[in-house]
């Protein structure tokens, strides 16, 4: 299910809706992830005046499925896109099937009934704002992409792209996530629920914790090492970094936006600290406690699958 | 009753369980700890040892740096009995029983 929430009015309430219909979810995020690159903001990012400002997109539950490349609350028909024209158009898309998710009653369709009256209202207003965008001189809170940027990696042989995830430890540090998701799950960014283990899903899985071993089994599953560039089909490219306690464990990080690393240690919370409380902006000088082996930095493209 | 051995980051935690005259002990042993008062629970280092997980039924009680909650009641073990009486009880997972020895003198050392 998705809530949406249209950012247009001052006094009274703003037109919200719930789509319920998983067909109608399941093509919007899939059009909205499509161009989540150009048409994607972050609510409150855009313009912030009087009048039309934006169409919120959300989730309702913890456990919608979800474009990867897309944050679980965004905004369409924003000033905070790269490409405010697309925006408007998805915004638009969002708006026209508005009268048709009434079946879910909401405390603000008494003063803001969804009938056609306010849906061509709010049509009207999303075209003049993409026609003429409002004058808007405030600097964008945040990145206009709002989960990830790309930024150019380089060493004398190879130029690489790769992507900076925003750190959201909100996203793992919930009851149904953080217990069965790991240090490989965050690095590769995706909840499996299954703990995940380096070469399981391909078989390659090893027992011998020691950085060649563990390397191979994560290679099986599609990490590459650094400097081996990934084109853009294989966006979003994290780029990570392994280490080891020799004989008994391993252990991941993930490059995040800010110039900083995240982590997950087992079944705890998501943080980007290490084991001396000091926000982590080197993985191979930073507190890791006993995994003091430094195996090495891999990207995790698209087609990474682990299991 | 469940013991879990909260110590790894990439592999599944160590898992045993206890039969029913050492469980009975664990209950009676976590009975008799006063309780903490106010002192906050320790701060667990993240990477490394973390620390037992017993699990009983519903009820799941932590027990690290001496410190144990009992579902929602803190007790306090500043000996750390019951640390030593899991250790004591860790399966023929003898590789890890030195390190995790080491870990509990290296937090009574640094607590």
């Amino acid at each position: 299910m998705l809530r949406i929430d249209v950012s247009i009015f001052s006094g009274r309430p703003d037109p919200s809706w719930i789509i319920t219909d998983e067909s109608v979810v399941r093509n919007l995020l899939s059009d909205v992830a499509d161009a989540a690159e150009e048409a994607v903001g972050i609510p409150g990012a855009g313009y912030d005046g009087l009048g039309y400002r934006e169409v919120v997109v959300s989730a309702v539950s913890d456990d919608e499925p979800w474009p990867e490349s897309v944050p679980r609350s965004f905004s369409l028909g924003t000033l905070g896109a790269r490409n405010p024209g697309r925006s408007a158009e998805l915004a638009r898309h969002v708006v026209e099937g508005m009268t048709r998710h009434t079946d879910t009653r909401l405390a603000e369709h008494e003063q803001t009934p969804l009938d056609d009256g306010l849906r061509e209202l709010v049509l009207g207003e999303i075209d003049a704002f993409a026609a003429e965008p409002p004058a808007w001189t405030r600097s964008p809170a945040l990145p206009a992409h709002p989960l990830r940027t790309t930024a150019r990696e380089i060493e004398p042989a190879a130029t690489c792209y790769i992507e900076f995830g925003q750190f959201n430890p909100g996203f793992w540090n919930t009851p149904q996530v953080q217990p069965r998701n790991n240090c490989y799950n965050y690095a590769r960014n995706i909840r499996t629920d299954t703990f995940a283990q380096p070469g399981r899903a391909h078989s390659a899985q090893t027992g011998t914790m020691a950085c060649p071993n563990v390397t191979n089994a994560a290679l099986a599953d599609g990490f590459v090492r650094r400097f081996q560039c990934l084109p853009d089909s294989e966006k979003p490219r994290w780029l990570t970094a392994l280490v080891i306690w020799p004989g008994y464990d391993f252990h991941w990080y993930r490059l995040q936006s800010g110039n900083f690393w995240g982590h997950k240690p087992g079944s705890t919370p998501a943080r980007d600290y290490d084991n001396s409380g000091n926000r982590i902006t080197n993985p191979e000088t930073c507190n890791r406690g006993n995994y003091r082996d430094f195996c090495g930095y891999f990207y995790a493209g698209r087609s990474v699958v682990i299991r | 009753m469940l013991v879990e051995l909260d110590l790894f980051s990439g592999r599944p935690a160590p898992r045993w369980r206890l039969d029913p005259g050492a469980a009975e002990e664990f209950r009676t042993l976590t009975a008799a700890l006063p309780p903490a008062g106010t002192a906050s629970r320790p701060r667990t280092p993240g990477l490394g040892y973390r620390g037992f997980i017993v699990t009983d039924g519903d009820k799941v009680t932590r027990v690290f740096a001496g410190h144990v909650t009992e579902g929602t009641t803190p007790r306090a073990d500043p000996d750390r009995t019951l640390e030593h009486w899991l250790l004591s009880r860790l399966p023929p997972l003898h590789h890890l029983r030195p390190m995790v020895t080491a870990a509990l003198a290296e937090n009574d050392r640094d607590g």
